[in-house]
């Protein structure tokens, strides 16, 4: 559904031409002429040198992965009905308009707001959309809070393999070029991640007394987040410091502040953000979207001051 | 350009202090538009579109899976799982749990669960034996 939509209007109003400071000029781009022009982002004033229908493509896994990360947080407990309706309402009003206003060409874009790979218009506005969104919903039945093992261990390795592969596909692809800036995103989406996992598999064994394969992945996960949106930007050792934040940071939240904090317990339930692998198998959403996105803030700033 | 040019101003070690300013009015617009945007998307579908935000309390007693008549941890003993069509004893059990807030005792899925943990242990000591 989020492809659709995003051809129909969406991917216009994200990077096409201005219209307000914050949304381009809602338009579809399905004749044949636009997927095989020169993909241009009018209101940023650059052209790459592929055609647009690889510009959609790749902005729209984009968008699909921000939506993808909210139903995690809103799984277990939401009507699917109303979930059909969210999703093209939240991504043409909500999604499309950060986007514009950061990545294609909008007001923020202008002032020089910076975001390598989607620590704002994906991870920040997914986490606060999930934080939110849970609010109104509800909390999930109290069976499914209390009990929340991974369901196989094994699948979610594999979905954490996909997952490292692709980010570097999304991280190395941002450029729009193969230049050594791609070269250096990729390196350090690696390097960060790496150190990331290893830090959180040591908190684990500080604190709990043993390793453990869940907590490394999600070390992994917090450490790719953690770099997309500087992947581009900072030298291999700010990545090292990345990453031994995002190896500490979000496993405070987690195992700390997540388990005792009143709000968390009794009024907004994020699915798969607080309960990480709760039950469900690999793929995505393990990830602590709130943590995460909130840790973002921090990295960003700490990975532009390095 | 957010990165899909290569200019890179620096941050504030390189003394450009200003770009970490720029980065936090970006996160709070991003923080706050969002929220925005979401609670009017949710509360439009509830109230205007009519449509409830969440599953009935019998679905999610059955699982968010099964609902759809499609269990997706299914195991060698329980191989189709609930589903509204073919399981309401199941239904009806777990109804009472949840009316106790049990959660624990006595639950039907629970107890299946470590049913099934002896059958493992009990096929393992099996193949020892063997």
């Amino acid at each position: 559904m989020t492809l659709i939509v995003w051809v129909l209007v969406g991917y216009k109003v994200a990077f096409g031409e201005y219209m307000l400071p914050f949304a381009g000029i809602p338009n579809t781009v399905l004749r044949m002429s636009d997927e095989l022009i020169q993909s241009t982002l009018p209101s940023a004033g650059v052209s790459q040198n592929f055609p647009q229908s690889t510009m959609v493509y790749f902005q729209f896994v984009f968008a699909a992965i921000t939506l993808a990360l909210i139903a995690g947080a809103y799984l277990a407990r939401m009507n699917f009905t109303a979930w059909m309706i969210f999703v093209p309402l939240w991504l043409i009003f909500a999604y499309c308009p950060g986007a514009y206003s950061i990545w294609g060409g909008g007001w923020a874009t202008k002032l020089g707001v910076l975001d390598y790979s989607g620590g704002y218009v994906i991870h920040l506005s997914s986490g606060t959309a999930a934080f939110v969104g849970s609010y109104w919903i509800g909390p999930r039945l109290k069976k499914d809070r209390e009990n929340f093992t991974p369901n196989n261990i094994p699948l979610m390795m594999v979905g954490a393999g996909i997952l490292w592969v692709g980010w570097n596909g999304f991280n190395g692809g941002d450029p729009y070029s193969a230049s050594p800036d791609a070269g250096a995103a990729v390196l350090n989406t690696n390097i960060c991640t790496a150190m990331s996992m290893l830090t959180w598999t040591c908190m684990d064994i500080i604190f709990f007394g043993k390793p453990s394969i869940i907590g490394s992945v999600n070390g992994m996960i917090t450490g790719l987040v953690g770099i997309t949106p500087a992947a581009g930007f900072v030298a291999g050792w700010g990545a090292i410091i990345i990453g031994f934040c995002t190896g500490t940071i979000p496993w405070v939240s987690m195992n700390i502040v997540a388990t005792r904090s009143f709000i968390f317990k009794r009024h907004v339930d994020d699915t798969l953000g607080m309960y990480l692998l709760s039950s469900q198998p690999a793929t995505y959403s393990k990830l602590t979207h709130n943590q995460a996105s909130r840790t973002h803030t921090l990295l960003r700033v700490s990975s532009v001051a390095s | 350009m957010a990165g899909f040019g290569n200019t890179n101003p620096g941050g504030a070690i390189d003394g450009n202090g200003k770009q970490v300013w720029l980065q936090i009015v970006g996160a709070l617009f991003i923080i706050g538009w969002d929220a925005v945007w979401t609670s009017l998307i949710m509360l439009f579908i509830k109230y205007v579109c009519r449509v409830p935000l969440r599953m009935s309390e019998e679905d999610m007693l059955l699982g968010d899976d099964a609902i759809h008549g499609e269990g997706a941890y299914c195991f060698f003993d329980d191989m189709a799982g609930p589903t509204p069509e073919s399981d309401s004893a199941v239904l009806e059990g777990l109804k009472v749990e949840n009316d106790l807030e049990s959660g624990v005792d006595g639950s039907s899925s629970l107890a299946r669960h470590q049913n099934r943990g002896e059958d493992i242990e009990k096929a393992s000591e099996q193949t020892k034996r063997d």
